[in-house]
């Protein structure tokens, strides 16, 4: 009754997952010869070179936003919160998907986050520099950035600490050191990997500074194990409520369309679809360019849409319900401000918004939709647009009508804003490109423990 | 030139742990198990207790909580009490949040410090360095040490021991001068 | 690896089930004849039925996450909550004095007693609501959500006992089929508007957007402890002997853990931003239960339902330790009751917390026909999946 023939599901697993007959040297190799090789593709140069480029925009703009002050930017009455918290909670929510992965799916004991995590967690870390980068230049006197800090001032006057601006702060640094923390630590075997393999003398050098004399000893794995298992334990209550801070921005305020109960699970799940929406954008570039379509499979870039499909339905979730509370409240401001969402002057923000995260992940209930590589590469660009554009319209369209219809407007970005936030890009995928030259971009000791026989009760339990 | 340990290699995981009972049952004492990746079940075999570390990062945790609720309690009720939208200043709802990401930052910091103080690292020169094909371990090898501070260690007699329990590439680890 | 029939083979006497189910009835019918004028009945009844519902609720969510996703660990566990879902026809029929004692219960028809002394058409917030809070259009979402629930019972319990005795693994993939499908869609936004009809419109004035995962929340975390209960109840009568393990509880364990910690999340996100703004209309609802013995209450169900299982469950040896697993549960279940009566009761008594004969009747009644119907239908099939191929690494399978 028991003694079924077939086949266990690791075993399944672990064909789809690592497909072809590896073993752990191969895996070593085919990981670790990514940065060691002399030979850098031409793909990477190009997009190197352009990424570089991107970033020259940035540092260009920042500079001319500092010499001259915020006023570069299309803000004015009644919009004065435009572009830069737009992009700060687009960039936040991104990098939300990386830690997910990490934590998250290691505590359920999803193995096949294994070929993808390191990458993730790589996202977020130059996502949420990103995501810095906004509040620290908006406040105009940039060398004044440290009056977020809970410093008092000359009159003795601290921050206000029930201030959800304040909160943020604490959060999203919070939130960027645990990442990196949590990054480092799963690291740490890699890099000893890379230092006991390394050709060069200065290499050896600096891949072992940075392993700090790991040598996978057991008596290490046991306290490494219970640290990164609490690391996950405590990323996962983090990465809920950074964007719920987040949204806190928001919903503390009274302003119809921004003050509703649902906004953190509903953030959090819009920051966990966008985030998932860019590993899946960089991953099929990534296995692309380096030809490891066998490690980075289609079963994740299955696993992946389907976890997108979840998150879709959730925001999706949350969009009628708030337009359904909207009409149910009986309160007119706040039907008028999502009315005004759907059919004002910015109807097509709302419809793009629509469009992108709640129509398009509904192909991922069909299987040949989920693993069709050049549909889920446009797939996953397009639910960050519908993300982007889900921040506007609940930034610039909620605020461009308010109380005051005297004072209603329309809100024009000029190119200072988009070069800036086009700037982003540069230094995200400047900082991506050099993580995948010189680092494993795939964890190679937990990539190892997909196959059968890590476990050394593989074959052993009847 | 001093001698340190002795080592062995094992083909697979499973040798791996079979080969840690073993030394374990001989009743050595310090002696460590080298893998690419942490194998499952291996802290058994070894016989080695549960990592203390949790305690380190609950009290770290602890500590967290209280210093955010504290700082926040006493900034806006003790040092500069403000009114700020009609709240009490002890408005201590509004306090949850900056608790619990002192919590989570503290937690962070106690785990991978206190990781890094109960496996002694940086450490960046130990004996096991000293064997050349020891550096496969972090790919695809598997060694058993056992340290010369045991006080079972005797050269000849481990050396056997672990060539009977089926270890090959039995090295000694010595330094170069 | 045999396993020994015995354990997997709940036999409960059907009569004992049967008395036990027939005086639950008879309770409620007394109860209901008792109070057919009163208020308090039906808010009583109200309280207890959605009380026990919830659990169903949140065993057909789990299932879902089960089938859906595949799981290993929980296929040693999935029958149990298979057999739960089975409670739902007996429900169904259980709604009737809710329909019946509607214009007790619901200010938003113009038949409550409130409008005798007021205007119902001067009510403009009401008014405006009567196109979704009218009785023809409550009773067709609640047939809507109860003809869904029984669908979706009857299928997962008949497709995976089928599956026991002729062995085609398609049931798998048809039940992987079914909940991996729009059809969770529909569940969720069944509970989220059952929700919403049976305990926010009870203060028709008030709204949050965030009820629905308000109401999941709740339920989800009844079930887990529900599940716990049993469970360990089952094992304490020598039941599932080498399937269920330690390291199964040590799951739920986690799992209770995880969503008291969501839980909290949640409710505790929907006070904090009505707290925060301090804006009146929404304000109100908490303002009741911060007067006379409600305040109480709401002090008791933040610290017995978020602190005291926090602590307790915190640590790994807490998550193994059956006694104290079993006492959570009941703990947590005891904290959700209060949890409901402190969401349903203020509308009735505004002065504060009140437990009266109507309360004990409906809750005894309640327990008596779940407990009787549960057990019953745990004994009509195996307590666990026996073909399916994944039960042995269910059985095997070990924790971090």
């Amino acid at each position: 009754m028991l003694d079924n023939k077939i086949k266990s599901k690791a075993e399944i697993r672990a064909e789809k997952l690592l497909p072809g007959n590896q073993n752990f040297t191969t895996i070593t190799d085919d990981i670790a010869g990514v940065p060691e090789s002399k030979k850098t593709p031409i793909q990477w140069w190009l997009l190197f070179g352009f990424a570089l480029s991107l970033l020259a925009i940035f540092a260009g703009s920042v500079g001319f936003l500092i010499w001259e002050g915020t006023g570069i930017w299309g803000i004015n009455n009644p919009v004065f919160w435009g572009w830069a918290i737009i992009n700060f909670v687009w960039w936040v929510g991104i990098g939300h998907a990386g830690t997910l992965i990490s934590a998250i799916l290691h505590l359920f004991r999803q193995n096949w986050r294994n070929a993808i995590n390191r990458f993730a967690e790589t996202m977020t870390l130059f996502a949420v520099i990103c995501a810095l980068v906004f509040p620290g230049i908006h406040v105009g006197r940039i060398w004044l950035a440290y009056w977020f800090f809970p410093i008092p001032n000359q009159m003795g006057l601290w921050p206000n600490m029930r201030s959800p601006l304040i909160w943020d702060f604490f959060a999203v640094f919070t939130y960027f050191t645990v990442s990196l923390l949590f990054w480092y630590t799963g690291l740490i075997p890699d890099l000893a990997t890379l230092r006991d393999r390394a050709k060069t003398n200065l290499k050896r050098k600096i891949y072992g500074f940075f392993a700090l004399g790991w040598r996978g000893g057991n008596r290490q794995w046991q306290h490494y194990e219970l640290a990164y298992l609490v690391l996950a334990g405590i990323s996962t209550p983090l990465v809920l409520s950074v964007h719920s801070v987040v949204s806190s921005d928001f919903a503390t305020s009274i302003i119809p369309g921004w003050h509703t109960t649902i906004f953190p699970p509903y953030f959090v799940a819009g920051a966990i679809y966008s985030g998932f929406g860019m590993v899946m954008t960089l991953s099929i570039i990534a296995r692309k360019v380096y030809n490891l379509g066998h490690i980075i499979t289609v079963e994740h870039l299955d696993k992946m849409a389907q976890i997108m499909l979840l998150t879709g339905c959730m925001v999706g979730y949350a969009y009628s319900m708030e337009f359904f509370v909207a009409w149910y409240s009986g309160n007119a401001y706040e039907s008028f401000a999502f009315v005004n969402r759907a059919l004002g002057p910015y109807w097509w923000g709302y419809w793009v918004m629509i469009f992108c995260n709640v129509v398009v992940p509904q192909f991922f209930w069909f299987e040949r939709y989920r693993r069709h590589i050049p549909f889920l590469f446009i797939t996953s660009i397009l639910v960050n647009i519908g993300m982007w554009f889900e921040r506007f319209v609940i930034v610039v369209v909620t605020l461009h009508r308010d109380f005051m219809p005297g004072a209603w407007a329309m809100y024009n970005p000029t190119i200072f804003d988009v070069s800036i936030y086009v700037g982003t890009f540069g230094l995200f995928f400047t900082g991506f490109l050099l993580f995948l030259r010189f680092l494993p971009m795939v964890s190679i000791a937990e990539a190892k423990l997909v196959l059968p026989e890590s476990n050394p009760h593989h074959g052993h339990e009847e | 030139m001093n001698t340190y340990g002795v080592i062995a290699r094992f083909d697979t995981p499973l040798a791996l742990v079979h080969a840690a009972e073993k030394v374990k049952d001989a009743g050595f004492k310090d002696f460590d198990c080298h893998s690419p990746f942490p194998i499952h079940g291996m802290d058994d075999a070894m016989g080695l207790k549960r990592s203390k570390l949790g305690y380190v990062i609950g009290a770290m945790g602890l500590t967290g909580a209280l210093f955010g609720f504290g700082l926040q309690t006493w900034i806006h009720s003790i040092e500069y009490p403000m009114n700020i939208s009609g709240k009490p200043f002890f408005a201590y709802p509004a306090y949850a949040i900056i608790t619990f990401e002192l919590m989570v930052l503290f937690s962070a910091f106690g785990a991978v410090f206190g990781m890094m103080y109960f496996n002694s690292i940086p450490r960046f020169h130990h004996p096991v360095f000293y064997s050349d094909k020891f550096s496969r371990v972090t790919s695809d090898a598997f060694y058993v040490s056992i340290e010369i501070s045991d006080p079972k260690y005797n050269e000849e007699e481990v050396k056997s021991f672990l060539e009977k329990i089926g270890g090959t590439d039995i090295e000694v680890l010595k330094d170069e001068n | 690896m045999k396993l020994d029939s015995k354990t997997y083979h709940y036999s409960s006497k059907k009569s004992t089930n049967f008395i036990l189910m027939f005086a639950g009835i008879a309770l409620l019918s007394i109860a209901w004849f008792a109070g057919f004028e009163s208020k308090e009945f039906y808010f009583s009844y109200l309280t207890s039925f959605f009380f026990w519902l919830s659990i169903i609720l949140g065993a057909m969510f789990f299932t879902f996450v089960h089938y859906a996703f595949s799981a290993t660990w929980s296929v040693a566990i999935i029958r149990v909550m298979e057999n739960t879902l089975m409670l739902i026809p007996i429900f169904t029929m259980l709604f009737f004095p809710i329909i019946a004692g509607m214009e007790m219960l619901f200010k938003w028809l113009p038949d409550h007693s409130y409008w005798l002394t007021h205007s119902f058409e001067a009510d403009h917030l009401i008014q405006h609501k009567l196109p979704f809070l009218n009785k023809q259009f409550f009773l067709q979402r609640a047939v809507a959500y109860f003809s869904l629930w029984n669908v979706i019972a009857f299928y997962i319990y008949f497709t995976s006992t089928k599956h026991d005795t002729d062995a085609n693994h398609n049931a798998l993939i048809k039940l992987k089929n079914f909940t991996m499908s729009p059809i969770g869609v529909l569940l969720f936004t069944s509970i989220t508007f059952a929700g919403l009809d049976w305990l926010m419109s009870l203060d028709p004035h008030w709204y949050s957007t965030m009820y629905g995962v308000y109401t999941f929340a709740g339920s989800f975390l009844a079930f887990l402890a529900f599940l716990t209960f049993t469970l360990i109840r089952l094992k304490d009568q020598g039941y599932l002997k080498d399937i269920v393990s330690e390291e199964h509880f040590h799951d739920l364990g986690k799992y209770l853990f995880a969503f008291t910690v969501f839980y909290c999340y949640i409710a505790g996100a929907q006070f904090y931003f009505i707290w925060y703004t301090n804006i009146p209309e929404e304000t109100i609802w908490y303002l009741h239960r911060w007067v006379g013995s409600w305040k109480t209450i709401s002090i008791l169900l933040i610290v017995g339902k978020f602190f005291i299982p926090f602590f307790a469950l915190i640590f790994r040896g807490s998550k193994r330790n059956l006694r104290l697993l079993q006492f959570m549960s009941i703990w947590i279940l005891f904290m959700h009751y209060i949890d409901i009566n402190f969401i349903v009761m203020p509308t009735l008594h505004h002065d504060g917390f009140h437990f009266g004969i109507y309360d004990i009747a409906s809750m005894l009644g309640f327990a008596a026909i779940f407990i009787g119907g549960f057990r019953y239908i745990m004994s009509r099939s195996p307590l666990v999946p026996l073909n399916d191929p994944e039960l042995i690494h269910s059985i095997n399978h070990r924790n971090h």
